[in-house]
């Protein structure tokens, strides 16, 4: 199968790109969410985008003003978790080479999406009425932990399932047992004609190595491991 | 603890040392070469691989750093392990496949091998190696300390056993880590990673049951109490806020694909196939454990805030103060036994890496041609490097530890997940784009822990190294004309 599409590492750098956008403008909107502020008592209070310590432990850190720090950039935020999910999950479509598997990640990609845009969605509420929940957990925090959480093994479910049929295939190996017999195998154990995949481990475990085993790594610079003589064992 | 508790948590820690020893003898038989020194002879099965890969992860900090970064921060630092299911995801998709084969095809023994194979560059070799070398010894440094810091404070709480110091706790947690890892190499550590990693899911599950018990009400109780007290803390970013959270996302889900200890293990399955069963026993297992690190965290916040517990002088004591307190002795036994699992796992795989890359890949790069007589040096190699990191842990200066106990997940990641994770899958990576990240990781990693530069939103240092190391990745490679890679590796990358 031929080298994936190349709009996929175009499209990685663009989100790489996009978010050292998201990054810069996060740092220049920060000095937005720090310094003085107003409590719900009206008395004056000090936030910090990124917590402080805790008033009474202070071995604890205390999160401040929730709407004072995170009102400004609640939008931010989002784009900032869900382009790191889309470069995840286009990251993880470049291991495979078959559009139905990309398609299904792609999927996959989207409902993680949705409960992180559910999750800031909650936060805003959350930040009005802390005391809703479901069960037992504040709202937001729900959708992390009962949703985002067991969400995410949708995406090791793809792998299960589709391992055989689309991600290493019967076809992969037998492509991969001829390359190995074309191209050989350091250690002086060209694979056995018939032997899967992986047969050199099943091989060496019948016997012990011998202690003159070759271990291959003699070449020039660009050898790298193929064909070589090897240092006694022990 | 009392005498009785403190004697259950020794047995159980003595045992478990014991069976680390028992393993190395068993591996010792099985230790013919420096493949299967350094690769077990490619000849791991679905759960060994499996728990083997979560095991590595969850070092020592998953059960001390992580419950303490809960009870400070609330819910921050669940960013890094409950996005876990993707971690291994990034692992299984991106490495599996095609890093297995070139391991199986160039028959390698280390990772800086097989990059050396994909981008046919010595360079890449030698820069690879140096990462994992900077990152083994601060970080194997700083395991060795805390093992030993746990061994003493478990010696010194029975009465009978005189006051023991330090430096003897760590030579006996030194030479248990030595024995097996010189003696059964590789093979040994898998394998004591499989107990490890089972002794870690049970000690997981009845800490979470005992911390829902140890609050009033449960998780209600829990949950209630945190939100009075301060709404943030339980909301899902935490005290740190939403970027500050969230930056941890990238680094801790695609940063797995870069974390040498990791993904070397799949280059030594035995089946390609057996990927496929590996992923979930690698995703479960690690989520098991992921209820510790929230469960112990949350409920110590919550009974320090009811007054049930006094203030702890130092969030790291969240976890052990936990276990003396709230967890009945054999429960107590079991989690420290698992700590040491969780400490002696990381280290140990740390400690063949480095092995690997001190003997083997750093002269090969150098001088083109491995030392004679290698499987000798890996394992003078393990024992220098063991002995050099608890000298170095304990006579340097403290900040200089520190510095270097910090390039760990982060710097692997930035350095590691471009060179690796992406250039196995991409064959229009070059080897300048290669070189050029992962440089660029060390010096942004070293840069802002060197100046101490706190970047806003607590944004964390290896999100900024792993974007710039990335952008300058693909940037570098979409810009170069295609490199020319060796026929072989060609066809892998095709398939």
């Amino acid at each position: 199968m031929a080298e994936p599409s190349s709009r996929l590492p175009v499209v990685l750098f663009g989100l790489l790109l996009a978010l050292c956008l998201t990054l810069a403008l996060a740092f220049a909107v920060e000095p937005a969410a720090s310094g003085d502020g107003t409590g719900a008592d009206g008395s004056a209070e000090a936030v910090s985008a990124s917590g402080a310590t805790h008033p009474e432990f202070p071995s604890m850190d205390h999160g401040g003003s929730g709407p004072r720090r995170h009102g400004p950039v609640l939008g931010l935020a989002w784009a900032f978790g869900v382009l790191q999910l889309a470069l995840v999950v286009g990251c993880l479509a470049l291991g495979v080479r078959r559009d139905r598997v990309r398609a299904r990640l792609a999927a996959g990609g989207l409902v993680l999406a949705l409960i992180v845009t559910m999750m800031v969605v909650s936060y805003g509420g959350y930040l009005d009425d802390p005391d809703a929940a479901f069960l037992a957990l504040p709202v937001p925090t729900a959708w992390f932990l009962y949703g985002f959480w067991p969400a995410q093994f949708l995406v090791v479910g793809l792998y299960v399932l589709l391992f055989d049929r689309e991600i290493v295939t019967r076809r992969d190996l037998d492509r991969f047992r001829e390359i190995l017999a074309r191209h050989g195998q350091s250690g002086g154990s060209a694979p056995h004609p018939g032997d899967p995949p992986g047969m050199d481990a099943v091989r060496r475990r019948g016997r012990p190595a011998p202690r003159s085993l070759p271990l291959g790594f003699v070449g020039g610079p660009t050898d790298c491991g193929r064909g070589s003589a090897p240092p006694p064992a022990g | 603890m009392d005498d009785s508790r403190s004697l259950v948590v020794l047995a159980f820690v003595a045992a478990y040392l014991a069976m680390c020893v028992g393993v190395g003898v068993w591996a010792l038989r099985r230790t013919n070469s420096t493949r299967d020194f350094f690769m077990a002879g490619r000849d791991l099965g679905v759960m060994v691989t499996g728990l083997a890969v979560f095991s590595s992860v969850m070092s020592g900090f998953g059960f001390v750093g992580g419950p303490g970064l809960v009870y400070r921060m609330g819910l921050s630092s669940a960013w890094m392990t409950v996005v876990s299911p993707l971690a291994f995801c990034s692992v299984y998709y991106l490495l599996a496949k095609r890093l297995r084969m070139v391991a199986e095809l160039r028959d390698t023994i280390s990772l800086p091998d097989a990059v050396a194979a994909r981008y046919r560059s010595e360079l890449a070799r030698l820069l690879t190696a140096v990462a994992i070398l900077l990152g083994v010894v601060g970080y194997l440094g700083t395991q060795i300390l805390a093992m030993a810091t746990v061994l003493r404070d478990i010696l010194n709480n029975v009465s009978f056993i005189p006051e023991v110091s330090l430096l003897t706790c760590m030579a006996v947690a030194c030479a248990v880590l030595v024995f097996y890892c010189v003696t059964g190499g590789i093979l040994a550590s898998v394998y004591t990673d499989l107990v490890q990693g089972a002794i870690m899911i049970v000690a997981a599950v009845f800490v979470f049951a005992a911390a829902l018990a140890a609050v009033e009400g449960g998780l209600g109780g829990i949950v209630t109490t945190l939100v009075a007290d301060d709404p943030e803390a339980i909301s899902p970013w935490g005290t740190l806020g939403m970027i500050g959270s969230l930056s941890w996302l990238v680094v801790f889900t695609l940063g797995g694909a870069g974390q040498p200890h990791v993904i070397t293990k799949l280059m030594m399955n035995r089946r390609i196939e057996d990927a496929r069963r590996s992923l979930p026993v690698s995703a479960v297992g690690y989520a098991i454990c992921s209820l510790l690190w929230l469960s112990i965290g949350l409920a110590m916040r919550a009974l320090v805030i009811q007054g049930g517990h006094p203030e702890l002088a130092n969030p790291d004591e969240a976890a052990p103060q936990f276990l003396q307190l709230h967890a009945g002795p054999v429960l107590a036994g079991i989690v420290f036994a698992g700590l040491f699992a969780a400490i002696m796992s990381t280290a140990d795989s740390f400690l063949n890496l480095g092995a690997a890359a001190v003997v083997h890949d750093i002269p090969r790069a150098l001088s083109g041609r491995s030392l004679a007589n290698e499987l000798f040096w890996a394992r003078a190699a393990t024992v220098g490097l063991a002995v050099g990191s608890a000298l170095f842990v304990l006579y340097s200066r403290q900040d200089l530890v520190a510095l270097l106990g910090a390039f760990g997940w982060g710097t692997f990641a930035a350095a590691l997940v471009p060179a690796v994770a992406i250039g196995f899958n991409w064959k229009r990576a070059t080897a300048a784009a290669a070189n050029v990240a992962i440089a660029s990781s060390l010096v942004v990693n070293l840069g802002i822990e060197l100046f101490g530069i706190v970047l806003p939103w607590g944004i964390n240092g290896g999100f900024v190294a792993l974007l710039l190391s990335m952008t300058l990745f693909f940037g570098i490679s979409l810009a170069s004309p295609s490199p020319a890679l060796d026929p072989d590796i060609d066809e892998v990358m095709d398939l």
